[in-house]
């Protein structure tokens, strides 16, 4: 059967609807939900003014999916550097005026190289990869240098969103079936069981793309056939499960939508059940992607 | 950039949602970690359901452990025949084993036989239930065997001759829309070779 997955375009107003929201259903997240939403606002901003040079058609969309390679080579993209550089400080500025710590080093990143021109696809491979950034000295702690990926790699999103926008209609979805998103290979930040028909979805973490993947199945490893894919959820909140793999010890969130009148927006509904991720952590589980 | 199931090409970096929240000092229960929490361990599996021959793909959820009990059954979206629909048959289908979270009482386990003229079932083994069965056809069908008939003219009058017939009229066969269109064949295939003519399944939808 024939599946192909198309985002409903969110825009700046649906992002503000959606964090009106969240924020009714979790009051004692509203900070965080808030900071998130600001973030999320920029970069739908940011995603109706960048371009993607990237240019596929059917046939060649089929090729790459068939033989398990995904749309775009995510190292290759060109990224608009002076819209990605003003991004980035944007971020930076709603990060330390929305956080309860702040970030201290908003006036320092302003100078940071890794955002000149030049310096763009390093600091960009960098990120992606999840490999620690070169700052200067001054900047001491990890954490802080930690958090400067985090922050790139919410500006990074848009461009690799727009290849996702421009591509999605072209996947044909029986071809993929993966644990990695099919536009840009990267790992899903949560999933959703569909409201239309509990097809089970997977939303990338960096381009955002759905992508759908077998119900009963690991889609992370090979052990996938023989059972291993359980859940658990807490309480009596079976609609937000934690869906993990006895075998690999991956887990994804997942939010059954099918008693929902709205679609669930998943940054934001992966903020509202961080309690889920404490659980999965204290299960000895790691997120479906991540380093081990 | 081979790209297999178990090998993301290296995508590991995050951005600023769970794995940034605490470093930024928002507080919260969820992240405090204190909460007592009942957590439920379960399992979807593949089925098919049994009550008609449609065969609607389930998935059915049971807790995990090894007296999980089936905690859900829903339609399985993947399943090109019913894209995660169910009947109302169907989607009751776990009170074949459950009903209100106790054992189904009405639910066969081992066979029953009542003898001629007794009112009551008693339990029997499945070799001994194996073995009646199997010895009531061989008794039915060598009582009623049908070795040939008269051989007729292109016109349907007898011919005085004789053709081999090899058939028994006494035995008929109803399949189940529980069998799976190669489990019907197999039935079909197993009834004609002992003589049975009239073969019926039982598929009305
Ligand atoms: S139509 Fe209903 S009874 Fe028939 S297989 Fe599907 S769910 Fe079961
Ligand atoms: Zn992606
Ligand atoms: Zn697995």
């Amino acid at each position: 059967m024939s599946i192909v997955i198309e985002s409903e375009e969110l825009g700046v107003q649906g992002v503000r609807r959606a964090v009106k929201r969240y924020v009714e259903m979790y009051p004692e997240m509203t900070d965080v939900i808030e900071m998130y939403g600001a973030i999320m606002e920029l970069q739908q901003e940011t995603l109706g003014k960048v371009t993607c040079d990237v240019s596929l058609d059917a046939k060649m969309a089929e090729a790459k999916l068939s033989e398990g390679t995904p749309l775009i080579d995510p190292y290759e993209l060109d990224i608009d550097a002076e819209r990605f550089r003003a991004l980035v400080f944007d971020i930076a500025r709603i990060v330390d005026e929305k956080s309860p710590e702040g970030f201290p080093h908003r006036v320092e990143i302003e100078k940071w190289e890794g955002l000149e021109p030049g310096n763009v696809p390093v600091t960009r491979d960098l990120v992606i990869a999840g490999e620690e950034l070169e700052i200067g000295v001054a900047w001491e702690s990890s954490e802080d240098i930690k958090l400067v990926s985090n922050i790139t790699w919410e500006a990074l999103a848009p461009s690799y969103m727009k290849c996702g926008r421009m591509h999605e209609s072209l996947i044909e979805q029986s071809l993929w079936q993966r644990g990695a998103c099919p536009v840009c290979g990267t790992r899903p930040l949560m999933g959703v069981f569909r409201k239309e028909d509990g097809l089970w979805l997977l939303e990338c973490a960096l381009c955002h793309t759905r992508w759908n993947v077998q119900r009963a199945r690991c889609p992370f490893c090979d052990e996938g056939e023989q059972g291993s894919l359980e859940y658990l959820y807490v309480g009596d909140d079976r609609s937000h499960r934690v869906q993990y793999c006895s075998a690999c010890r991956s887990y994804v969130k997942t939010v059954d939508m099918r008693d929902s009148d709205l679609d669930a927006v998943l940054p934001l509904e992966d903020i509202a059940t961080i309690r889920l991720d404490k659980v999965a952590a204290k299960e000895g589980l790691r997120p479906a992607g991540s380093r081990l | 950039m081979e790209l297999t199931r178990r090998d993301f090409i290296k995508l590991s970096g995050a951005g600023l949602g769970t794995a940034a929240i605490a470093k930024l000092g928002f507080t919260m229960p969820a992240l405090a970690g204190t909460e007592p929490l009942r957590i439920t361990k379960a399992k979807e599996t593949n089925g098919v359901c049994s009550f008609c021959a449609v065969g609607c793909g389930t998935l059915v959820s049971n807790e995990t452990g090894e007296h999980g009990q089936i905690v859900n059954v829903e339609g399985n979206p993947d399943c090109a025949i019913n894209f995660g629909t169910l009947c109302s048959k169907g989607a009751a289908i776990s009170q074949k084993t459950y009903i209100d979270g106790k054992p189904n009482k009405e639910r066969l386990t081992k066979p029953l036989y009542r003898a001629p003229n007794s009112s009551s079932w008693k339990e029997i083994s499945w070799d001994e239930a194996i073995d009646k069965i199997a010895n009531r056809i061989k008794e039915t069908r060598d009582a009623n065997w049908i070795a040939e008939d008269d051989a007729l003219d292109a016109a349907g009058n007898p011919t005085g001759g004789k053709v081999p017939a090899l058939r028994t009229e006494a035995i008929g066969a109803l399949g189940s829309a529980e069998l799976s269109n190669e489990g019907s064949y197999l039935y079909q295939k197993f009834m004609r070779s002992l003589g049975v003519v009239y073969i019926e399944h039982h598929a009305r939808l």
